[in-house]
């Protein structure tokens, strides 16, 4: 895999952003966009192509699985890898984002390793 | 006067006076009317009119009793005081917790900038502890998320406290001043009213302003 990838990541707490963005970059991604609501990601996500997007559930007006389903409404981005990392961890939000066609979960709060065996499990050993 | 004309003239009462109000009739409002049609009754009573006259006079009493309960409590200063100043303490939890983890992050970016200058051995140590460190700032998001959770919840029960004060009309609770002087001399502070927590951001006074007002008292 490609690990100059263009990466979107999505969240409305600026530190959870930079947190991300660290953590990628010391797995070698570091070619990292950002995005702090779903409309201002859509925007991004149709302007420029994105090998992954790792978004936030919890955000207004657009939530993280909002900005899933329109992402795989359409016809150009719905085959981009999407995980979700999130604080919501009840069984029926892992579900729902499942059937809206998530690639990957983490729970928040989450570590490095959690974040690269996610990555493994989506584009394979790197 | 018949318990049915009785009913009738409290019925009629009610439809008047809610036709009559700009807002929802209010509990006050109710216990008028109450009080009107008891005192309207006249003449021999039968056993009907005791009864309807009974009731009547325990729903006034009710009435009252619940406002005076409400009133001791001070509800005016829930939604005016209390919630308010705790949605603001909550808030600057985040703000400056927010603050704070901006600055741990800005300390870990520029470690990792140099971390390719150190020998490799200590270039993994020092890797793993700031990512551990990464790790940990985790809990600002969370403890952000929970304390939106509370910030709402208070506001919930911010409207539901107003829409209560709101049934039961105007509810004076007002201390009632010593003596009936109505601007008494306020006494000095005790010890434990001077306990207000720390300030918000905004009206917290710096350094240099606690200085000026110690040197002023010299």
């Amino acid at each position: 895999m490609d690990k100059n990838m263009p990466i979107l990541i999505v969240d409305d707490y600026k530190t959870m952003l930079r947190i991300i963005r660290n953590l990628l970059k010391q797995l070698g991604f570091d070619n990292v966009d950002e995005a702090m609501d779903g409309s201002s990601a859509l925007q991004l996500l149709r302007s420029k192509s994105y090998g992954l997007v790792i978004s936030d559930w919890n955000m207004e007006p657009m939530t993280g699985l909002q900005l899933l389903k329109e992402v795989r409404a359409d016809g150009r981005l719905k085959h981009i890898p999407f995980v979700m990392v999130t604080a919501e961890s009840k069984t029926e939000n892992v579900v729902a984002a499942k059937e809206a066609g998530v690639t990957n979960y983490i729970v928040k709060p989450f570590n490095a390793e959690t974040l690269k065996q996610k990555l493994v499990a989506v584009f394979g050993n790197f | 006067m018949k318990p049915e004309l009785a009913n009738s003239v409290l019925s009629d009462k009610l439809r008047k006076v809610q036709q009559s109000a700009e807002s929802p009739v209010s509990m006050e409002q109710i216990q008028k009317v109450a009080e009107q049609v008891v005192h309207s009754l006249r003449g021999d009573l039968s056993i009907g009119h005791l009864q309807i006259y009974q009731e009547l006079k325990e729903m006034a009493q009710f009435i009252k009793k619940a406002r005076t309960e409400i009133a001791a409590v001070r509800p005016n200063d829930i939604p005016a005081m209390h919630i308010p100043s705790a949605t603001d303490e909550l808030e600057a939890v985040v703000g400056s917790t927010e603050v704070a983890t901006g600055t741990i992050l800005d300390s870990c970016e520029t470690i990792s900038s140099v971390i390719a200058q150190l020998p490799p051995e200590s270039a993994v140590i020092v890797q793993n502890a700031v990512t551990q460190i990464f790790e940990a700032c985790n809990f600002q998001d969370v403890t952000g998320q929970r304390i939106s959770k509370v910030v709402k919840t208070l506001q919930i029960i911010d409207s539901r406290v107003t829409e209560l004060l709101a049934t039961f009309g105007e509810i004076n609770s007002e201390p009632a001043t010593a003596g009936g002087v109505k601007n008494p001399v306020a006494a000095p502070p005790i010890d434990t009213e001077l306990l207000f927590g720390p300030q918000m951001p905004n009206v917290a006074k710096l350094q240099a302003e606690i200085d000026a007002i110690l040197a002023s008292l010299d």
